[in-house]
């Protein structure tokens, strides 16, 4: 079944084209990366999907709802379908761990702040996360922060979730950690995952199917195997990391 | 020009989402509250303060010229009437809008570069109904409040001044201000500090909310917050002043 599907996408800032006719599909209970220089609009793309930012052209579509021609409670389950953990965690610093975490519960579904405390220590358990629930996000590291964004997202319970860079400014160890987490919210919550990252190894670590995002195009999507054994010259030069390549050629602003 | 327009349409779409906010659940009473304590209480050592130098320097000022004509007793009808009518509402406007409008610029200015707004859009909560309208309707009261209090006050900076300093005398002083000033008087200031209280509030939160560019873009649109509010609270001060006094207010 498929989970999620961009058509013929298209975005423009001024006269800087990000996307030019993007296509692809999330079925549902995989892991999808997308991969790609930096600059290319992956997080842009991700932000289309959320119904963050609104496409130039073309469509996205989340079991079949389309965030845009939505409104009223139609909306709200296309919210409760999927959701985002930004780059940067986007926690309300103003607000304790428990209630970052809560805070869908408590403000959305009129759930009493006692309950939605005991939800949200559930969720900060099942990521190790145990004793943060009075701490601010100011008091956490880079690592902590972001696994308290993906026990918010968990507590939404949605279908889908959409990984802005999950492990940029990770330590290796952490990076690691970051990756077996995604895998176990596929395999032991039935998650389907999209994720964008410029990290080749967590994504051939954690990725069903990678998609290449370049100029504006996926230009090659397939399993980890296919993507390693591509010979398009832009997925070559970026999974090997090589210095002269298309995409150094190309004056990318990176 | 399109700037403006735009800047100027976006500001009248959020405020008439911010005041409409109000009437839909969730309620969220509590944060009104809490931005009451905020901008309320929070400014009113600023407020008694300000406003008791302000009536007292009026006192310093009009003694003289009062004092030739043997009407120095009218000078509590003068600071009462011209606190109650302008230098109260606008007074506490400003230092609203430098205390707590640039805050709020500020706050929600830096919750839009971090993606914190995003996330809230992402969690189905309309992000200017939580963040904006509290503040709107909060700024109002606040304002219309603090306008009463700095009247009192600076009727009070007035009397310490005149009776304390020039020796006028305190019954004459009392009952000119009883005989010349009218209700009619602080109405006329509680309209205008609600009008102030609503531009300074969505102004600020207008700039806050359409942050662009990381910490730079936030110092921006806090300094465009508060020149603007500024301006308006002025501007409008003049244009409300000369709509009331057709309606002989």
């Amino acid at each position: 079944m498929i989970a999620i599907e961009v058509r013929n996408l298209k975005k423009k800032f001024g006269k800087n084209v990000v996307h030019d006719g993007v296509n692809f599909q999330v079925f549902e209970g995989e892991i999808f990366v997308i991969m790609g220089p930096s600059g290319v609009g992956k997080s842009v793309l991700l932000k289309q999907i959320a119904g963050l930012l609104e496409p130039d052209e073309g469509e996205v579509s989340v079991y079949g709802m389309n965030p845009f021609k939505l409104g009223g409670k139609e909306l709200q389950k296309f919210r409760e379908t999927i959701t985002y953990v930004f780059q940067g965690g986007a926690l309300f610093d103003s607000l304790p761990v428990w209630h970052n975490v809560a805070f869908y519960l408590i403000e959305n579904k009129g759930i009493s702040e006692k309950k939605a405390r005991e939800v949200a220590s559930y969720y900060l358990s099942l990521l190790g996360l145990s004793g943060t629930e009075d701490l601010y996000p100011s008091e956490l590291s880079g690592g902590m922060q972001k696994r308290v964004a993906v026990a918010r997202a968990l507590c939404m319970n949605p279908k889908c979730i959409l990984f802005d860079e999950p492990t940029s400014g990770l330590d290796p160890v952490m990076t690691s950690v970051f990756n077996q987490l995604i895998l176990r919210l596929k395999k032991e919550f039935k998650k389907t995952c999209l994720v964008v990252t410029h990290d080749v190894s967590s994504a051939f670590a954690i990725g069903d199917r990678i998609g290449i995002l370049w100029k504006g195009k996926m230009v090659e999507v397939g399993t980890p195997e296919e993507i390693k054994n591509s010979t398009h010259p832009v997925v070559v030069q970026f999974i090997n990391g090589s210095f002269e390549g298309p995409i150094t050629d190309s004056g990318v602003e990176r | 020009m399109r700037g403006i327009l735009e800047s100027l349409g976006g500001w009248f779409l959020i405020s008439f989402e911010a005041i409409l906010g109000a009437f839909s659940k969730p309620f969220r009473i509590k944060h009104y509250f809490n931005h009451l304590a905020d901008i309320g209480t929070g400014s009113l050592p600023v407020i008694l303060t300000t406003s008791f130098f302000t009536g007292g320097v009026i006192a310093l000022e009009t003694y003289s010229t009062f004092h030739r004509f043997n009407a120095e007793h009218m000078i509590g009808a003068v600071v009462a009437i011209s606190m109650a009518r302008e230098l109260a509402p606008v007074l506490s406007a400003l230092l609203v809008t430098a205390r707590s409008g640039s805050a709020m610029s500020a706050e929600i200015g830096t919750m839009r570069v971090t993606e914190q707004i995003d996330a809230l859009v992402v969690m189905a909560v309309n992000p200017v109904k939580y963040l904006i309208t509290p503040r709107v309707y909060v700024t109002i009261v606040a304002v219309a409040i603090l306008t009463l209090v700095a009247d009192a006050v600076g009727y009070l900076g007035g009397y310490a001044v005149s009776v304390g300093l020039f020796d006028v005398n305190k019954t004459l002083y009392i009952r000119y201000t009883q005989n010349l000033a009218e209700l009619s008087d602080v109405y006329h200031g509680i309209i205008k500090s609600c009008a102030f209280g609503f531009l300074l509030s969505t102004i600020s939160c207008y700039f806050g909310y359409t942050t662009k560019g990381g910490a730079k873009g936030v110092g921006r649109s806090t300094t465009k917050a508060v020149v603007v509010s500024s301006m308006a609270i002025l501007i409008s001060d003049y244009v409300i002043t000369y709509f009331l006094r057709l309606l002989n207010l």
